[in-house]
């Protein structure tokens, strides 16, 4: 809410300047948004008489325009239609300037007479919209103006401070420049007071003028109607013009522009109806019936759904009630007899109407965060007498006031004992008085603390700790004490932050980057990787921002692929990233998808680049396996890679890894279940993201093993005695696995075998088909004395034999 | 026994002999070798030192000076033969401009990286870090957080809704209402909810941290996004005042930002907090002096905090008389973006490896 400072000091009486206001106001919870000293965009321009007027002599559309400009005369073109001599006129004259000096006004030649300076439209002084004519200040502020004078002391605008106010949703009792002005007497305890009007009722009585039938007293508790009858609706004058687009709104006409000012002023929605367009004189609010339709002020027709309220008259809705008014009975330029509506409505049923026709003004902004029911007669009285002051008329005697459903009195108990625990300070009585007061919740004192009446404006003070807030935020947070807790709970993770961790340690330690991707990700990606697009296990919002936002990752390692591909897109194509974040999967049950954690990691290109000390090192699935050892420990001999499994529960089952290479992908298997995957991403995939590097990917679903995570450690004896090692070479067909072979060996149970090792693979050059070469070491130890050679021999030639004869292995060395 | 006359030819013997093998010595290894054959414990020249005792005196005098002589000048020759070879090898220049040999290292995320520290504050404060869902029912996300059905506060939250929103066309009483919320499920706005769901599963002294996404319909540009992160803190025990809040986050920030920091706390509105606050600290680029960040005004607006609401105590079955506790969320972005001058918020997503490897 945008707030002049002058505005605000017709209500509250006090001294302190405007920043201290702005400083006060941002401490006790209306944040201000800005505050600036605002100064008119012109500068120089002062008043001037026109004396006469003569034709342009080379040009029929323009006039010479003699002014008397207090210190002279002097002759200036003008194209304007309407000046009169003898008006008073704004003359911006050679050397002034306007639009915050981008304009400078120099002696210039038209159609070939010179003009020292020009005469001025509110448009062009940055006053109002209207650039049609020239201002014409005599007729808003009287003949008498004298020449010469500047034209900021005729406006009264030399020197004002504009608030820009962020009213709390809870305080809608200060979205009105009475209601600041409210806070700010409580804040400084100055004193608050409404300027007097004398209201003059000269017309019949308003009951002859206007009838309220209200048929829904809970979404109308009050309907409060007043007259004004044979008004001339012209302009309003220029101090409220100015106001009003202070405060962000355009000026109509006298009669629209003054129910807005009330509305401003006093926080009142307000409407005007034109008396002529109502059947009957009579205004029926009723909730609406179902495909009824109606043309709002803005142009657009809206088909209703049953149950929103409506103004009405006998024959047809005239307003959207609390929301906008009607085409069919809004105030025109010659309306006579007006009809003002000063209502409280149902915030609810504003809300719900205003949101379902997507419909928001100012007037159902303040009505759904509920407006005063207490101030609606004093905001249609406040009306009348500005519009008779502005357009003329005479006000009906009296008001129709339908005050069907009253709101009860708020009494609040404060006990003084329970301010003090939950602030943490000890208070005087008698400062929690006056904080009171000044807000104006009349305490009453009790034994153990105090009794409120809590004003009607009031409604968001519902129980006690309200009123506590209330007395720490008038005192000043500032001013309260501070210290810590002595609290005596344990600190920590939880369980499943504290193996994340523990992972994200490990993944960070075996060098790869970490990655924070967005989970909403789009329907390209999925359809890129083969995920069904009509997959019920999908999880969706209803309402994405955008088709690239609008599905919940139902795989981490998609979202990795993205990332790989924004930085490869950008030359970045060494990666080796991580993240553990979260996979949705609809739940057939619940409302709630699951909701799973996932730890993925991606690499492309090399690990280490080409450099003056070695050859590159490229990215593959052993980079991952071996995270995934790093990540598992010691304990990795539990988990088991099948190509193909049938093993039980994985997390998300049904949906495919068509986005890997089959033979070069297998499933991390885990005491029979299936617990994750990994392996090289697909070409097609990769020429879709424009990748032409191998992409390898692996996902899995932590909580499977949660408990080698936490497996305990415990001390083993250090070795104490030599190893026996040796080294073994051999040929041995392609189709045999390494982890075969191990298992064979481990499986001899050869007395002293402390570890089996593979240091060496080839294939290619040198070597059969079908064949490969493998280097295994085996290390012998006793953990009780040095082995002697002898002691080993046996068992290397056992598996000398057992890869002979099980494997069909050549020996190659030894 | 070797007579006298033979043993001073032996000892000129070995000085030939040594002195070759000195002279052409090419590491200070083979150096060593030769220090230990001719001068070492089982050395002739030692042997013949150690058995003067058995010659004559006069033998004795003449083979003793000479066997030191010739010791004396072989030590010496071995010095300054290991200083000739010191210096040769200084002479073999390493280049050091090479840059050093390194292996992948992983960087970590500067969201991540934050979060850890701000756990690493308040885990030493005794609270625990815990989590919760990301996809919420709404009932946790607002009503169970006194923000009710038709509460005007829920129209700041723009909502990715995962199931249709329809209370607004439900004919309903209030209490059916909030039950109706129980079947909403939405992304959540903010960490709150877990609030909730930790006050449902223990009972106080609860001090919980509670880092994690959070999601709203903003459409992203430099400082809005509509994934972000929150940090949710919660303190609710016997005793808890807002003096508690105050020091607990004035002690937090100053951690974060540094001793020098200053911090206020400005009255604000939040449903499931009263009383409320915005915090505020003195600018940490300008140090309050007044900057373009700061708008000018030398304070920067970080956490949103206050007393938890009794309404919100009494929906999870607690004494709202026996218990009071302070509650805050603070944005990690917002505060990544301050602590490491990041301009714009939509870096953190996009995961440029060129800024990962900043942090």
């Amino acid at each position: 809410m945008k707030v002049l400072f002058s505005w605000l000091k017709e209500f509250v009486n006090i001294e302190a300047d405007p920043e201290l206001v702005a400083e006060r106001l941002n401490f006790a919870g209306i944040a201000v948004e800005s505050f600036e000293k605002i100064k008119p965009s012109f500068e120089g321009v002062i008043t001037a008489k026109i004396l006469s007027i003569r034709p342009h002599p080379n040009a029929d559309r323009l006039q010479l325009a003699l002014l008397d400009f207090g210190k002279g005369t002097i002759e200036v073109v003008c194209g304007a239609t309407n000046i009169r001599p003898g008006q008073v006129v704004p003359f911006a004259p050679v050397g002034s300037s306007l639009k915050n000096g981008e304009w400078v006004l120099e002696p210039r030649k038209i159609r070939g007479v010179f003009s020292q300076g020009m005469l001025c439209s509110e448009a062009e002084l940055d006053l109002g919209q209207d650039s049609s004519g020239i201002f014409i200040l005599s007729d808003e502020f009287g003949e008498n103006i004298p020449p010469g004078v500047p034209l900021e002391e005729v406006l009264n605008i030399k020197e004002d401070y504009l608030f820009e106010l962020e009213i709390p949703s809870n305080r809608p009792d200060c979205y009105s420049v009475y209601g600041i002005a409210r806070e700010i007497a409580a804040l400084f305890d100055a004193k608050l007071s409404f300027p007097e009007f004398h209201l003059e009722e000269e017309g019949p009585p308003v009951s002859d003028v206007v009838k309220v039938v209200v048929e829904d007293e809970d979404l109308c508790p009050r309907y409060t109607a007043k007259a004004v009858i044979g008004v001339k609706n012209g302009r309003a004058p220029f101090w409220m013009r100015w106001r009003l687009l202070n405060a962000g709104l355009r000026p109509i006409s006298a009669v629209v522009d003054v129910t807005n000012y009330v509305m401003l002023e006093t926080g009142q929605p307000l409407h005007a109806f034109d008396r002529r367009f109502i059947a009957e004189g009579t205004i029926i609010v009723r909730p609406s019936r179902e495909d009824e339709a109606i043309v709002t002020l803005d142009g657009a027709e809206r088909s209703l759904k049953a149950g929103m309220l409506l103004i009405a008259d006998p024959e047809k809705p005239i307003a959207l009630a609390g929301i906008m008014g009607a085409e069919n009975s809004e105030v025109r330029e010659d309306t006579s007899e007006v009809i003002i509506e000063s209502a409280h409505f149902n915030p609810r049923s504003i809300m719900r109407t205003s949101r379902m026709l997507g419909l928001n003004t100012d007037a159902s902004t303040r009505f759904e965060k509920r407006v005063d029911p207490e101030g609606t007669v004093f905001a249609a009285r406040r009306a009348a007498y500005l519009i008779k002051k502005m357009a003329g008329g005479s006000i009906a005697r009296g008001e129709v006031d339908v005050y069907l459903k009253k709101q009860q009195e708020r009494r609040l108990k404060v006990r003084h004992s329970r301010i003090e625990s939950v602030i943490g300070m000890t208070f005087d009585s008698q400062a929690v008085i006056n904080i009171f007061e000044r807000l104006e919740f009349k305490p009453e004192i009790e034994s153990d603390g105090y009794l409120l009446t809590v004003p009607s404006f009031r409604a968001d003070v519902q129980r006690e700790i309200d009123a506590i807030e209330e007395v720490a935020r008038i005192y000043g947070y500032d001013r309260l004490p501070s210290r810590i807790p002595a609290n005596s709970t344990r600190g920590g993770y939880e369980k499943e932050l504290s193996f994340i961790k523990t992972i994200r340690e490990k993944a960070l330690r075996s060098g790869f980057t970490e990655v924070v991707t967005n989970p909403l990700i789009g329907e390209r990606l999925l359809e890129i990787v083969g995920i069904k697009k009509e997959s019920e296990k999908i999880v969706r919002p209803i309402n994405p921002l955008s088709a690239d936002l609008s599905v919940l990752t139902p795989r981490l390692s998609l979202n990795l692929l993205q990332i790989i591909r924004n930085n490869y897109t950008r030359g970045q194509k060494n990666l080796r990233i991580f993240e553990i974040g979260k996979v949705f999967h609809k739940s057939k049950e619940k409302s709630l998808p699951d909701e799973k954690v996932a730890f993925a990691a991606a690499v492309c290109g090399a690990s280490i680049s080409k450099q003056w000390w070695t050859e590159p090192k490229a990215n593959d699935l052993f980079d991952l396996k071996g995270l995934l050892e790093n990540i598992a420990d010691d304990q990795f001999e539990e988990l088991n890679f099948e190509a193909e499994s049938d093993s039980g529960v994985f997390a998300f089952d049904s949906i495919e890894l068509e986005y890997l290479v089959p033979g070069s992908r297998a499933f991390i298997v885990y005491r029979g279940l299936k617990a994750g995957f990994l392996g090289r991403v697909d070409d097609r995939v990769l020429q879709e993201l424009d990748i032409d590097d191998p992409v390898y990917v692996m996902e899995f679903y932590p909580d499977f093993f949660e408990d080698i995570l936490f497996a305990e450690k415990t001390y083993r004896t250090l070795p104490l005695y030599p190893a026996i090692t040796y080294d073994l070479s051999f040929l041995v067909s392609q189709k045999v696995a390494y982890g075969e072979i191990k298992q064979a060996i481990e499986g001899l149970g050869l007395k002293h075998l402390e570890s089996i090792s593979i240091f060496d693979l080839y294939t290619g050059r040198g070597i059969p088909a079908g064949m490969k070469s493998m280097a295994i070491r085996l290390t012998f130890r006793s953990s009780e004395r040095t082995l002697k050679e002898e002691e080993v021999k046996d068992s290397f030639e056992e598996v000398k034999e057992l890869l002979k004869g099980r494997f069909g292995a050549e020996i190659r060395g030894i | 026994m070797s007579s006298a006359e033979e043993i001073l030819n032996e000892i000129e013997t070995i000085q030939k002999e040594a002195l070759r093998a000195i002279e052409g010595a090419g590491s200070k290894e083979e150096l060593e070798k030769l220090r230990v054959s001719y001068l070492g414990r089982k050395a002739r020249l030692t042997f013949i030192l150690r058995s003067l005792k058995d010659l004559s005196p006069e033998d004795r005098r003449l083979v003793g000076s000479r066997a030191n002589e010739v010791k004396a000048k072989l030590e010496e020759l071995l010095r300054s033969k290991e200083e000739e070879l010191s210096k040769k090898h200084a002479r073999e220049v390493i280049d050091f401009s090479l840059p050093g040999k390194k292996f992948p290292r992983g960087r970590e995320h500067p969201l991540q990286k934050l979060i850890e520290e701000i756990s690493y504050f308040f885990v030493g404060l005794g609270y625990e870090v815990v989590s919760g869902p990301e996809a919420e029912l709404d009932y946790y996300n607002f009503t169970a957080l006194n923000i009710p059905p038709y509460h005007p506060a829920r129209s700041m939250h723009d909502t990715f809704y995962l199931t249709p929103e329809t209370l607004f066309e439900l004919d309903l009483s209030e209490a059916e209402l909030r039950e109706a919320t129980r079947n909403i499920a939405l992304l959540r706005t903010h960490t709150s909810p877990v609030q909730i769901r930790t006050m449902l599963r223990k009972k106080p002294p609860v001090f919980i941290i509670a880092p994690g996404k959070c999601y709203r319909k903003d459409i992203p540009d430099a400082t809005h996004s509509p994934v972000f992160h929150q940090i949710e803190g919660l303190a609710v025990a016997e005793g808890i005042t807002f003096a508690d809040l105050k020091g607990t986050l004035e002690s937090f920030l100053k951690y974060l930002f540094g001793d020098e920091t200053k911090v206020q706390f400005r009255a604000s509105y939040f449903p499931f907090t009263e009383p409320s606050a915005e915090v505020d600290v003195s600018c940490i680029i300008c140090g309050g002096r007044g900057c373009r960040v700061c708008k000018d005004s030398g304070w920067l607006e970080v956490l949103g905090a206050g007393m938890v609401h009794p309404a919100v105590l009494e929906e999870v079955g607690y004494d709202s008389e026996k218990y009071t506790g302070f509650a805050f969320g603070m944005g990690v972005e917002r505060l990544a973006m301050l602590k490491y001058r990041i301009p714009d918020i939509r870096l953190f997503l996009e995961n440029n490896i060129q800024f990962l490897e900043q942090f």
